[in-house]
């Protein structure tokens, strides 16, 4: 019993990890992989999709809707981004980064003045179990099991629809897309509010566990970042498995050594990755399989 | 229908940036027709090609497709029109499966033509064959029956066909010309063919174009074509 109690603790430390890891990183991944933008924006969107759903379940709407409210706001607000700022910007990937920082400062700001320093968050809901002496929270199973859910509607999104077809081509040849008919500029503005619908999902997921500040999507983008940079431009075979890798690191610390190691370590797998792999996992990876 | 005019070009300049490449290109294509476009490297065979797609904007001058001026029209637009482009290199998308490939190429068709897999998988076997490995494993000949089978799933009247023969090996190259032969008997497609190969344009051409320079300078029947000696004087360097 304490062994299997030890194991839990060890496997809950992980999935909590991988869960945050995909979580907040499918937005940011989707968009970079898809459109090569690195959106600095993506904690904003995220703070968006955390903010509706406060608000919305404060208003009595069950949960999971208002998470889902949450995911949908932010896609039509990052559908608006692409078409005012991010459309003009394609061929000028420097630039882009320059605007989305500039979206982001503008919508912390704009929510400080707007709304106040704080906002009333929700409660987590569910409870907690207990396993061995310990309590864990029942919610972040939950989250463990969207993590998951995420990772296979993704695929199933662009391996098994015609949406996903027609977006992958767009992605490997863009004007030979365009020359069997393919409205791209549709194609990538669907992509972007995907990812930023998906950076509201995470938001919207993670709200009832957080304070409500304008500033919450900071919290997130250390991890985003880590995992896509480690993963690089594919999902499925970068993003995916380098949050495994990393989640394991980073349980594996802060079980032994405490949270800042478990930081400081996922912040040196970064430099060792990009140091022997610079495309990151999924090149690595394509690389092998040729 | 025969003497409607189905592609016709009048004056069209175009390039890349400052530089003028297309110097003033009059043409007209009929529905049914196979064309040649024949002239040496660097002579705009390609940026022609580029141009008809809507890939590239021309500076000058107006296209005209079924009587429909589409001189302004994105190239998604003119392939939804009707255009089918098969580029020079294929441009197969590679890491899509070759019934994925076949897939994009239904968009062209939306609202015009119901996609049909079969008649494709009819013309080219290999490709049903292979429909669920990825375009970028295929061979040259086989990426040049998929970049054809693409472009016929959006049932197109008008084929942009760019050097269909570069690095294919000859029995294939006339595979593909028996194709594109009973593709165009059996649906009244046109074909643009820009070839560099002597026996593929005589073996499916029914007049041609020379071109130099950005211009077109001269027009050959099928007879000038079928005597080689014209054909061959405007390919050799």
């Amino acid at each position: 019993m304490e062994f299997f109690a030890a194991a839990f603790a060890m496997a809950y430390q992980f999935g909590d990890a991988f869960a945050f890891l995909v979580i907040s990183c499918a937005g940011l991944a989707i968009i970079f992989g898809m459109m090569g933008i690195i959106n600095l924006a993506h904690g904003e969107f995220i703070m968006c999709g955390a903010y509706v759903t406060a608000s919305t379940a404060r208003m009595g709407l069950p949960l999971p809707l208002a998470i889902l409210c949450g995911a949908l706001v932010a896609g039509i607000v990052g559908m608006l981004v692409e078409r005012i700022v991010i459309r003009h910007l394609y061929q000028r990937p420097l630039d882009s980064i320059i605007a989305t920082w500039g979206i982001s400062l503008i919508a912390t700001q704009g929510v400080l003045i707007v709304l106040g320093s704080t906002m009333q968050g929700i409660g987590t809901p569910l409870g907690s179990i207990e396993v061995g002496d310990r309590s864990y929270s029942a919610y972040r199973l939950v989250l463990m099991a969207a993590a998951v859910a995420l990772l296979i509607g993704l695929y199933f999104l662009f391996y098994h629809t015609r949406f996903g077809v027609i977006a992958r081509a767009t992605i490997q040849r863009p004007q030979m897309a365009q020359a069997l008919g393919v409205d791209t500029r549709r194609v990538y503005g669907l992509t972007f509010g995907l990812g930023a619908a998906l950076a509201g999902l995470a938001g919207g997921l993670y709200a009832p566990t957080m304070t409500m500040v304008p500033t919450m999507g900071a919290t997130f983008i250390v991890e985003s970042f880590v995992t896509v940079v480690v993963g690089g431009a594919d999902i499925f075979v970068g993003a995916a498995p380098a949050a495994v890798i990393l989640a394991a690191i980073r349980a594996s610390l802060t079980a032994w050594y405490g949270q800042l190691f478990g930081q400081i370590g996922l912040l040196i797998a970064v430099i060792v990755v990009i140091r022997v792999m610079p495309g990151g996992l999924s090149a690595w990876i394509k690389g092998t399989r040729q | 229908m025969s003497n409607e005019t189905l592609l016709d070009l009048k004056g069209l300049r175009s390039g890349y940036g400052a530089e003028t490449v297309l110097q003033g290109v009059d043409m007209e294509i009929r529905p049914g027709e196979i064309v040649a476009v024949i002239g040496r490297n660097g002579v705009g065979k390609t940026t022609l090609m580029r141009t008809l797609s809507g890939l590239l904007k021309p500076s000058a001058g107006t296209i005209h497709l079924k009587g429909r001026d589409v001189t302004g029209d994105s190239a998604d637009l003119r392939a939804r029109a009707g255009i089918g482009y098969i580029p020079q290199g294929r441009d197969v998308f590679p890491e899509l499966t070759v019934r994925e490939n076949l897939l994009v190429g239904e968009v062209a068709g939306t609202g015009r033509a119901k996609p049909d897999y079969d008649l494709v998988y009819q013309f080219f076997p290999i490709l049903r064959e292979r429909a669920h490995q990825r375009a970028g494993t295929l061979s040259g000949g086989q990426q040049q029956q998929l970049a054809i089978g693409r472009a016929m799933m959006g049932n197109p009247s008008l084929m942009l066909l760019d050097e269909p023969s570069e690095g294919i090996q000859p029995s294939i190259v006339k595979d593909i010309a028996r194709n594109v032969r009973t593709l165009n008997a059996q649906t009244d497609m046109a074909v643009l063919l820009v070839e560099q190969n002597l026996d593929l344009i005589v073996s499916l051409a029914e007049r041609g174009y020379v071109m130099e320079k950005g211009r077109i300078v001269a027009r050959l029947s099928r007879d000038e074509i079928t005597s080689r000696e014209e054909v061959r004087k405007h390919l050799t360097i």
